[in-house]
C-alpha cells in the first residue's frame, strides 16, 4: 500500500467510501482499537512523514491487493483513509512520537490500516491481536473463510510502493 | 484452531492486552503494569492446555512478553527460564535473543537504580543548561524503560523535557496529565495554564480559570487566575472588540480581593501544596494594584505578605522602595538584606545613603553585594560610580578604581557627571585619595527616576521569574 500517485492499467476507478478510523472498535467489536493503533494511523497519515494540511480529515491510499476467489485477480485500488469526528486523537498524536519510538508508531499504523483493509474488503473481524518480543512485532489472528488464519503485518515509515511491493515479497517467501 | 486462537480462545487477553497498551501510551503505568501483568498470567495459566512443545514455549514468550511489558521484570525471568529458543516456532525464534537480552538487563539487580541516576543526571543537565540533546536523552530512555518513573513524575519530566525542545504543544498536554494523575498537586495546574499562554492559548487558558473559580473561589484558584490574567498580553485584551477598561480594572481586582481574602484561610495541606507560588502570587497582586495605581491596595498587599510570608524579603523590598526615602525605608532595606535579599533594590538604595552621608566603607559593601546580584545596566552604571567613588575616598589602590569608572562610562557613554569624574580621577595624577572629600549630590530627579526604573523592572521581573516546576522537581 502506498499514497504514490499516478495510474496503473489495472486499477479500477470506482468511487469507494472513504474507511474511518473512527470505526476501527466497531468494525472488530472492540474498545482501545482506536486508541491504541488508530492512534498510529493518524500520526502516519496527518502528522508524520507528512502533515496534512489544516481542514484536511482524509487521505488517499494505494492498496494494492490480490482478491480472493476462483481466478485470483491482482488490482490496485485508490482508496482513501479518514478520520472524521477525531480531533482529540489528532492532538494526542502531539505527543504520541514522545512516549512511543518511531519504529513502534510504524508497525502499529501498519496493524491499523491493515485492521481497516481487512474488514472492509474481506469482511474479516479480529480475534487475537498480541505483542510479542521486545520489538514492535504483534502476532495477529483473524477468521478466514476456512477458520482463523494468522496475518503478517509490516510497515515502512516512508517509501514508494516499490519498497513495499519488495518488503512484501521478501515476508511472503518467509511465511510461504 | 490455531496455538493463537487456542491461547486466547475469547479473546480476553487481546482486550485486557489493548487496554494495559491503551493505558501505557496515556501514562498510566500503575494501570498499565496492572494489566500487563494480569494478561501475562493468563497466557502462563493457558500453557498447561497446550500439546505441542513449539505451542507451549510460544504461549509461554508471549507470556513473558506481557510480564516485561508491564514492568514485572523478576516474572518475565522466571518464564523465559523455562523456555527453550529451539522448540520456539520459527516465524518468532529470531525476536527471542534480543528480548531474552532486554529481560535479563531488567531483571539483574540495580537496573532500576542505574537508569535512576541517569535519568536524574541528564534531566538536571537539560534543566539548568536548557541542553537540547539531554532532553532528548530522557525523553528516549522514558520509552524504552517507563515504569523506571511513577506516572504524574513521568508526566512532569516528559513536560519540562519537550519545553526545552521546543514542543510547546506536547509539553501542554504532558502537563496536563501530570494534573490529572494528581489533581491535589499545586503546581501542575499552574504549570498547564502557564503552557498554554505560552502556546498562545490564552482564552482557553482563561476559560478554565473562569469554570474552575466558579466552582472553587478560593485561594488555589485565585493564585493560578492571577497568574493567567498576568500572562496575558495587554494588547489582547485591547484588540477584542469588547474590551472596557474600567470592567478590565474591576475583573483584576475582584480576582486580587479573592486573592487576598482567602489566602489566611488556605489548610495547611493546602498552604504546602501551593507553597512555590505564593510569594508569585504576591508580587502578582501587588503589580496589579501598581497597574491599578492603588496606593493603598499596594501597602495592603505588602502588610499581608509579610503576615503570611515572614521569611520574604521581597515584600520588604518593595514597601522600602514605596516609602524611600526615610527611616521606615531603611529598616525594610535592611529587614530585607537581613532575610537574604537576593535582588540588587535593598542594596542599591542603601548603598546611595551610605555614599551620601559618607559612610565609604559602607558603601563599597552594599554596592559589591547589589552588582553580584547582576543589575540592569541603568543600576549597575549607578553601582559603578558610587564604588569608585567610595574607593577613591578611601585610598584605594588606584587601579581598583579606574576599571569601575571605565565600565561606567562604557555603559552611559554620554552622561556628563560620569565623564567629569572620571576626567578628575585622571587629572589626579597619582594622588590616592581625591583632592577634596567628596560630597554627593543627585540629580533632583534622581530618587523618582530610582523608584521608577525599579517598578518597572519589578513589573517585567514579575513575568520572566514565574516560578518553573523544575526548581522543585530538580
Amino acid at each position: 500500500m502506498s499514497d504514490e500517485s499516478g495510474s496503473r492499467d489495472n486499477e479500477k476507478v470506482v468511487a469507494f467510501r472513504v474507511i474511518e478510523v473512527a470505526s476501527l472498535d466497531e468494525r472488530h467489536r472492540r474498545k482501545d482499537l482506536i486508541r491504541v493503533f488508530g492512534l498510529s494511523v493518524l500520526h502516519r497519515l496527518a502528522v508524520d512523514p507528512a502533515r496534512a494540511e489544516a481542514g484536511a480529515w482524509k487521505r488517499p491510499v494505494r492498496v494494492d491487493r490480490i482478491a480472493p476467489g476462483p481466478e485470483p485477480e491482482r488490482r490496485e485500488e485508490a482508496r482513501e483513509i479518514g478520520w472524521t469526528g477525531l480531533t482529540d486523537l489528532l492532538e494526542r498524536c502531539e505527543v504520541i512520537s514522545e512516549v512511543l519510538n518511531q519504529q513502534e508508531i510504524t508497525e502499529k499504523a501498519a496493524i491499523g490500516v491493515m485492521l481497516l483493509l481487512i474488514h472492509e474488503l474481506e469482511g474479516a473481524v479480529l480475534n487475537t491481536v498480541l505483542p510479542i518480543g521486545s520489538g514492535s512485532d504483534y502476532l495477529v489472528s483473524v477468521p478466514g473463510r476456512d477458520g482463523r488464519i494468522e496475518v503478517e503485518v509490516s510497515g515502512i515509515k516512508s517509501g514508494g510502493a516499490g519498497e513495499a511491493s519488495s518488503r512484501l515479497g521478501k515476508r511472503t517467501r518467509e511465511r510461504l | 484452531m490455531n496455538v493463537l486462537e487456542e491461547i486466547d480462545q475469547k479473546g480476553e487477553v487481546t482486550n485486557i492486552a489493548l487496554e494495559a497498551q491503551a493505558a501505557l501510551q496515556d501514562g498510566d503505568t500503575e494501570r498499565s503494569a496492572r494489566l500487563f501483568r494480569k494478561a501475562g498470567e493468563m497466557l502462563e495459566a493457558s500453557v498447561a492446555g497446550l500439546a505441542r512443545p513449539s505451542e507451549r514455549d510460544l504461549a509461554r514468550f508471549l507470556a513473558a512478553t506481557h510480564y516485561d511489558k508491564g514492568g514485572a521484570n523478576p516474572e518475565a525471568a522466571r518464564v523465559c527460564d523455562r523456555i527453550q529458543p529451539r522448540r520456539l516456532p520459527s516465524r518468532v525464534r529470531h525476536l527471542y535473543p534480543p528480548f531474552l537480552k532486554d529481560v535479563r538487563e531488567r531483571s539483574a539487580p540495580g537496573y532500576r537504580d542505574n537508569y535512576d541516576r541517569t535519568l536524574l543526571e541528564q534531566f538536571q543537565f537539560a534543566m539548568k543548561a536548557g541542553n537540547q540533546s539531554s532532553a532528548q536523552k530522557v525523553i528516549d530512555l522514558l520509552k524504552e524503560h517507563p515504569y523506571i518513573l511513577p506516572p504524574t513524575l513521568m508526566a512532569h519530566v516528559r513536560a519540562s523535557c519537550c519545553e526545552v525542545l521546543g514542543k510547546r504543544r506536547a509539553a501542554t498536554l504532558f502537563y496536563q496529565r501530570a494534573w490529572q494523575f494528581d489533581p491535589d498537586n499545586g503546581f501542575y495546574p499552574y504549570a498547564y495554564l502557564n503552557s498554554l499562554c505560552k502556546e498562545g492559548k490564552h482564552a482557553e487558558a482563561w476559560k478554565i480559570v473562569e469554570v474552575q473559580l466558579k466552582e472553587q473561589p478560593g485561594a488555589r484558584w485565585s493564585i493560578y487566575a492571577l497568574s493567567t490574567l498576568h500572562a496575558i498580553p495587554m494588547s489582547l485584551f485591547e484588540a477584542s472588540s469588547d474590551f472596557d477598561n474600567r470592567l478590565w480594572h474591576e475583573h483584576l481586582r475582584n480576582i486580587v480581593f479573592l486573592f487576598m481574602r482567602s489566602i489566611h484561610t488556605m489548610s495547611p495541606a493546602e498552604k504546602r501544596a501551593l507553597d512555590p507560588l505564593i510569594d508569585h502570587a504576591f508580587l502578582l497582586a501587588w503589580v496589579s494594584y501598581l497597574e491599578l495605581d492603588d496606593i493603598r491596595g499596594q501597602k495592603e498587599v505588602l502588610e499581608r505578605w509579610i503576615e503570611a510570608r515572614p521569611h520574604s524579603p521581597r515584600p520588604y523590598e518593595l514597601r522600602g522602595l514605596m516609602t524611600y526615602p526615610g527611616p521606615a525605608s531603611e529598616r525594610d532595606f535592611r529587614e530585607a538584606v537581613r532575610l537574604g535579599s537576593r535582588d540588587p533594590l535593598p542594596y542599591y538604595f542603601l548603598a546611595h545613603d551610605a555614599l551620601t552621608s559618607g559612610r565609604f566603607l559602607e558603601c563599597e559593601r552594599q554596592c559589591d553585594r547589589a552588582l553580584r546580584s547582576v543589575p540592569e545596566p541603568a543600576i549597575r552604571a549607578d553601582l559603578l560610580v558610587w564604588q569608585a567613588v567610595s574607593r577613591w575616598s578611601l585610598g584605594r589602590d588606584r587601579e581598583q578604581v579606574r576599571p569601575l569608572l571605565a565600565e561606567a562610562r562604557n555603559l552611559r557613554p554620554d552622561d556628563v557627571p560620569i565623564a567629569e569624574l572620571a576626567r578628575a580621577f585622571e587629572e589626579n595624577g597619582r594622588a590616592a585619595h581625591p583632592p577634596v572629600p567628596i560630597k554627593w549630590e543627585d540629580d533632583p530627579t534622581w530618587v523618582e527616576q530610582a523608584k521608577r526604573r525599579f517598578g518597572e523592572d519589578m513589573m517585567r521581573r514579575s513575568e520572566s521569574e514565574r516560578p518553573h516546576p523544575d526548581n522543585i522537581a530538580a
